[in-house]
């Protein structure tokens, strides 16, 4: 097995780690930078909104935050990094809700939702469901009459499988008991372009690619319309009770002290409320929502019971 | 060369393509995913690759039984070969769990040495100068820091004592 | 015009042109690396432009850009080993001519080749964007499908050596794409237990892994004198005026392709300069010395990859649709400067769309000038004997090729794709279908599928547009020409050989 392997690595990583900082004395945290892991790639979504939120944390902490990116495997590489690390708050992860909720349902992954120490909740941004640009619908309500009349005669696009917007879809067919097939992109990039060109009929996104490629959106699954889009109604307006964001957090290794948590949860709540966070996060689409360690860890317990449910039915 | 030329590339070729669908071929082997839609089926199109695979290499190694055009290895100076091969598999295992520094700190001198090269003068600096500069470029100039301690942790150790 | 005017005083300002400068040369100076490519320079930049205004932040990032792209060249030319994946087309070329003891005229080939290239593709995201960007649009999966079957036929004219091994290679590199998470149903297959072959495998490891550590292997074991340098002549010298006239074909046939790919998301610069480098060894009247040190091979290679940086934009401007990874990091700093990339940039924003243009025009020329002091920089530092040469490029490899994903699975990725491709070197495979089948094959099977699902498992639909026909059709009069003149070629082989 590769994991035992690895974890003899991190052992001799941890004693030579030992021996060199075995001569500073235990300072107060953060003493030195402190590494937070990207589990995606360089310049996506999660990655532009981690950098943000570690130049604005570094401030408040003042203590250098290096962003790493471990990309791979749908968010599980990097997310297994940070679950395997030293629990001493010089690792943490910067990570959205997918690789926790929905990827250990479809896979064997090296870690599950124990391994893991809830520091914070810090963005969110709603979904939102697009039409393509010559559709004949113009509401949320004709979009599923039509369908549940002809069943699988519609398709929408979504960024992935197991990615967040495919599930809220699922979570909203359910709903509405009405099927329309699901075509997986690799991304927004190519999937916004299969809708732009009529390909595909509608296209789950989150809320962000709404003004940024001028989408011609139906409805936003939020309890509020959002003020970037004012016209676009929300899909409890339109009678409907599903609501899906995307969203993540700070999460750390289990066992993390609990003084080192409790100073980042703090930093957390400061970066979230600060204006300078509020307005990269706003460029970009979404919102900053702090959640306390307690909240985010019941939220994500939640969301992994929801869509293990959905991902059991839609997979097999 | 013996007295019946043959042509052993496409011999151990296609024996080599051959073994290796073998050992894919435990990967696609039907199971779950029988009865799925040929679109949803996750297998479909691998199973489809690896016949052609296996296929191509049948023709390989038949081609190479039959012919007669003779080889010409290219002469290898095997125990180099095998000595950097061997430095580079420890190296990359030690890459990570090790550290960047001390792994190359070990790796330059025997490379230097196992290709040949006897300067003790040339390898002590070259080792010495390339393993922290190295570090310094991607951990201050890329922002990225390559594993293990690094310059910073060791001052801090040694000034901490 | 007004709005070009507008920009070129903005362009005048000497801090934007010293921007110009540090960015284009930092840029050459990352892509040379292995491992580190276009997508790292631009995302070390990105913290650097939160605090920018929007015209240096984007002369900052088009320098990094167009600067990365042409720095893959100068590895793969003197070291035989592609510093980023877009350049992997140039080893196969470059290197012979190195070897050859001409690598002063391929270092000149490949920066007048990427000038051109680069110089190319604004022009036409000039003239041409919007109406490109609606082009693009047409293309759903089914036509991506096409389009992919098609690139897949170049497999043939880069192995015309060996058809049999060229076409294992390439089936090879498709397979090893499929490892990991299946892009349509997020099940994992290949992964033999293995997590981390369940996230598949990487293209730098397994890129660099096949040139880079299979050419120190083999290098070593050639067995060179530590004192002997093969290597002859090294630096930068300009091919001479009418040599370059005299291969314009070759030229605006690469830049065309290299243009056209990019424009389309998710195709890649990688693809791009393969299918230009096996379309120029299909129809150059030099195309017999291919592989052995032919210049208009890193022409090809060259000017493809170049082009590209000028069609990936015409999406990411023009439809806010990035056209590649790379071009999506400079979509997110551009939004987070507050532009929004989209059909209306082109009309509220026109100084700035002007101000983009002449500053990736200005950073192409660039290329020319810094190309020529950083050959010759890298030239001088590649004069190390051998055996240090090879431990260094050996610690290079690895820490560059770790830093991408911070994964020491990704260095046993590349340890295993290195012995691979020592092995394939030595029973006389080709590696570049290996590349071709690698980033080719996730883009047709996704495509296959997808326009399955689409069609409800009807695959009459695949033959129903006419942009998917025009591509079908071309294919299999491109086999069956090849088919024909391969068979024609050998017969007159075959006569050589018994005269001999």
């Amino acid at each position: 097995m590769p994991f035992f392997k690895t974890t003899t690595k991190t052992a001799t990583a941890l004693a030579l780690g030992l021996s060199l900082v075995a001569g500073a004395a235990w300072a107060e945290y953060p003493e030195r930078a402190v590494t937070a892991i990207v589990p995606f790639p360089a310049g996506g979504s999660t990655d532009t909104m981690g950098r943000a939120a570690a130049e604005v944390m570094s401030g408040i902490l003042g203590t250098d935050i290096a962003v790493t990116n471990v990309g791979g495997g749908a968010g599980t590489v990097g997310t297994a990094q940070i679950a395997r690390a030293r629990a001493d708050g010089y690792t943490i992860g910067v990570i959205p809700a997918a690789p926790l909720i929905n990827q250990p349902h479809m896979r064997e992954t090296p870690y599950g939702l124990e391994d893991f120490t809830y520091i914070c909740g810090l963005f969110h941004s709603p979904q939102a469901l697009a039409l393509a640009p010559d559709s004949p619908f113009s509401s949320l309500a004709e979009v599923v009459d039509y369908a549940r009349a002809n069943p699988g005669q519609l398709t929408y696009g979504s960024p992935g499988p197991g990615s967040l917007p495919h599930l809220a879809m699922e979570q909203f067919l359910d709903e509405v008991g009405v099927e329309i097939s699901h075509v997986p992109f690799q991304g927004d990039g190519p999937g916004v372009t299969a809708l732009m060109g009529g390909h595909i009929d509608m296209y789950m996104a989150i809320f962000s690619n709404v003004p940024r490629y001028e989408l011609n959106a139906v409805a936003i699954f939020a309890d509020e319309r959002v003020a970037a889009a004012p016209d676009v109604p929300t899909s409890i307006e339109e009678g409907f009770t599903t609501t899906a964001s995307w969203w993540g957090g700070l999460f750390g290794p289990a066992n993390m002290p609990e003084d080192v948590r409790a100073t980042l949860e703090d930093a957390c709540q400061q970066t979230a409320e600060s204006p300078e966070f509020t307005e990269i996060l706003g460029n970009l689409g979404s919102f900053p929502r702090f959640l306390s360690s307690e909240a985010v860890h019941e939220a994500v317990m939640q969301g992994s019971e929801t869509n293990g449910a959905i991902l059991e039915r839609v997979l097999n | 060369m013996g007295a019946v030329q043959r042509d052993h590339e496409s011999i151990i070729g296609g024996v080599a393509v051959l073994g290796l669908s073998a050992l894919l071929y435990s990967q696609v082997m039907p199971g779950q995913f029988d009865g799925v839609a040929l679109a949803r089926n996750p297998m479909t199109v691998p199973r489809f690759l690896l016949a052609l695979f296996a296929l191509g290499g049948a023709y390989l190694l038949v081609r190479g039984l039959v012919s007669r055009a003779g080889t010409t290895w290219p002469a290898v100076a095997w125990r180099k070969v095998l000595a950097i091969a061997v430095l580079a598999a420890a190296y990359f295992w030690a890459f990570d769990p090790i550290g960047f520094i001390p792994a190359t700190l070990v790796l330059l001198p025997l490379a230097f040495l196992s290709l040949g090269y006897r300067n003790p003068l040339v390898i002590a600096a070259v080792t010495l100068i390339t393993a922290p500069l190295l570090w310094y470029v991607f951990a201050e100039g890329f922002s990225i820091r390559p594993p293990g301690f690094g310059m910073d942790d060791l001052l801090r150790a040694l000034g901490g004592m | 015009m007004d709005a070009f005017l507008h920009a070129l005083g903005a362009l005048a300002d000497p801090l934007i042109l010293l921007i110009l400068l540090g960015g284009t040369a930092a840029g050459i100076l990352i892509g040379a690396m292995p491992g580190l490519g276009s997508v790292l320079a631009i995302t070390l930049a990105l913290p650097l432009t939160f605090v920018m205004g929007p015209e240096p932040s984007i002369a900052l990032l088009l320098g990094l850009y167009a600067g990365s792209v042409y720095g893959g060249s100068l590895s793969a030319i003197l070291i035989n080993t592609p510093g980023t994946p877009q350049a992997a087309a140039t080893v196969l070329d470059g290197y012979p001519m190195m070897r050859q003891g001409k690598g002063d005229v391929a270092l000149g080939w490949a920066t007048v080749a990427s000038t051109v290239g680069g110089v190319f593709s604004v022009a036409v995201l000039i003239v041409a964007a919007p109406m490109l960007a609606r082009l693009g649009l047409e293309f759903g999966p089914v036509e991506y499908f096409a389009l992919g079957i098609f690139a897949l036929t170049c497999v043939v004219s880069v192995s015309r050596d060996d058809l049999a091994k060229g076409l294992l290679a390439c089936l090879l590199g498709l397979l090893a794409a499929t490892i990991g998470q299946d892009p349509l149903t997020g099940d994992v297959r290949l992964h033999f237990g293995n997590f981390n072959l369940m996230a598949g495998i990487a293209l730098v490891p397994f890129l660099v892994g096949l040139f880079a550590l299979s050419e120190v292997f083999w290098r070593v074991g050639e067995d060179v004198h530590p004192d002997d340098r093969p290597i002859g002549k090294t630096g930068f010298r300009l091919p001479p005026l009418r040599d370059m006239l005299s291969r314009w074909r070759v030229f605006g046939k690469s830049a065309t392709i290299g243009t056209l790919i990019g424009t389309l998301p998710g195709v890649g610069a990688t693809a791009s300069s393969m299918v230009s480098y096996a379309e120029a060894r299909r129809s150059s009247p030099n195309r017999a010395n291919f592989g052995k040190g032919e210049p208009d091979g890193v022409i090809a290679s060259e000017t493809a990859n170049n082009a590209v940086t000028g069609g990936a934009l015409v999406p990411t401007l023009a439809l806010g649709i990035p056209g590649d990874p790379i071009t999506a990091v400079m979509l997110g700093a551009l939004i987070i400067q507050g532009i929004t990339p989209g059909p209306r940039l082109f009309v509220e924003n026109g100084d700035l769309m002007a101000f983009i243009f002449l500053a990736l025009l200005i950073v192409n020329l660039l290329l020319l000038g810094l190309g020529a002091i950083m050959c010759v920089l890298f030239a001088r530092a590649i004069r190390a004997p051998e055996p240090v040469l090879m431990g260094l490029i050996l610690v290079l490899l690895a820490i560059g090729t770790f830093s991408v994903n911070n994964n020491g699975f990704d260095l046993m990725v590349m340890l295993l794709a290195g012995l691979v491709g020592f092995g394939m070197r030595l029973l006389r495979f080709p590696l570049a279908p290996v590349v071709i089948g690698f980033v080719l094959g996730p883009m047709i099977e996704q495509s296959l599928r997808q326009g399955l699902l689409i069609s409800r498992g009807d695959p009459v639909v695949f033959f129903s547009k006419p942009i998917a026909l025009f591509f079908f059709v071309a294919s299999a009069l491109f086999l069956l020409w090849s088919g024909w003149r391969h068979w024609n070629e050998r017969r007159d082989t075959r006569t050589e050989e018994t005269d001999a």
